[in-house]
């Protein structure tokens, strides 16, 4: 009787949701998720903003802010990144000034990393959840996804499992993306990227020099002018990549 | 007689040692009090999951001139870090103009 009782609960959490997934194919209305995003890198203290997701049709944007509303009506806002599930394809922002603007964007596979679906469930904010793990670029994450909402999306670049990541951090705690909301909203969005310029492989290697360039730009600066106001024995700045760029 | 004399007269020298060893020693010590070092942190979420983390220590001669002088080059790291990428800060951020902040 109790396994007939699960089994009966398990096909409801599939099939309540469906209705609400199905409004996404809808051109009148998008899915807008909202994650917590955390990152806490010692000895800096904890810093938290909000990942805007909008899943229209076959595509996801990942935005920088909730966006602004424009003359005409439309909210308008910078992408991140998008994926493009029709065409297995991820495009990211990847701005390297000045041969890069914030308008070029570079391709990535999608997914762009592989899943180990583990037999542990539990219920994260009145979803049925199940763990996942995978190895991405120089962290180990593991996952959350929901088993009630069958899009296979997440936070940033994740992506790929049966059900919406709702939580995802990696093992030594640094990176955390946690869903606050979803929910159907209509379709106010008009939202786009800029030109591909080349895929990951291509970009990571123009990433390092550029970014070993920037270093010696602000070193030089700050050596020029020891007494500038950014400048100074107590002065840190730290670079962190969720993504091994630099090997 | 002379190591009554000799007593009186070694007394007298580290008198004289202390006393003009002290000023200076008790001034640096107001000094230091009088100063206040503070720190501000702030942390930057640039394009493609890159983070920027800044500290600024500053000391000055009051805890609110260290608090100002701490923020404003956490403000400054951040607008670089900001402008590094090709995007527009914050207006909160409080940054200077381009060519300000080119050439300082």
């Amino acid at each position: 009787m109790k396994k007939l009782i699960r089994l009966f609960v398990f096909f409801l959490m599939f099939f309540i949701p469906a209705s609400r997934v199905c409004a996404f194919s809808d051109g009148d209305s998008v899915i807008k998720i909202i994650y917590k995003r955390s990152y806490n890198n010692p000895p800096f203290p904890e810093s938290t903003n909000n990942q805007y997701i909008i899943i229209d049709g076959n595509k996801s944007y990942c935005l920088f802010g909730e966006g602004v509303r424009g003359k005409d009506g439309k909210i308008g806002a910078r992408v991140d990144l998008m994926k493009d599930f029709g065409n297995h394809t991820l495009y990211f922002m990847g701005p390297m000034i000045p041969e890069y603007t914030v308008n070029d964007y570079w391709s990535d596979s999608l997914p762009a990393m592989h899943w180990t679906i583990v037999n542990q469930f539990t219920t994260i904010k009145n979803n049925y959840c199940q763990k996942a793990v995978t190895n991405f670029r120089g962290r180990e994450y593991t996952a959350f996804f929901a088993l009630n909402i069958p899009i296979q999306d997440g936070p940033w670049k994740f992506c790929g499992l049966p059900g919406l990541i709702v939580k995802l951090g990696d093992s030594k705690g640094i990176y955390n993306f946690e869903m606050t909301s979803f929910e159907k909203v209509p379709n106010e969005y008009n939202l786009g990227i800029g030109k591909e310029n080349g895929d990951y492989s291509l970009y990571k290697p123009l990433f390092k020099k550029w970014h070993l360039r920037r270093l010696e730009k602000d070193k030089a600066r700050r050596e020029a002018d020891p007494n500038c106001l950014d400048c100074g024995e107590g002065v840190t700045v730290r670079y962190t990549f969720i993504e091994n760029l630099l090997d | 007689m002379k190591k009554v004399l000799i007593f009186f007269m070694a007394i007298a020298v580290s008198s004289f040692a202390f006393a003009s060893s002290e000023t200076p020693w008790t001034n640096s010590i107001l000094k230091s009090v009088s100063k206040c070092t503070a720190t501000a942190y702030g942390t930057y979420y640039g394009p493609g999951g890159n983070e920027t983390d800044v500290s600024c220590t500053k000391t000055a001669s009051s805890c609110a001139q260290a608090q100002a002088d701490a923020a404003n080059c956490r403000d400054l790291n951040v607008c670089n870090a900001v402008r590094s990428f090709g995007l527009e800060p914050s207006p909160t951020l409080n940054c200077p103009k381009v060519s300000e902040f080119e050439n300082p």
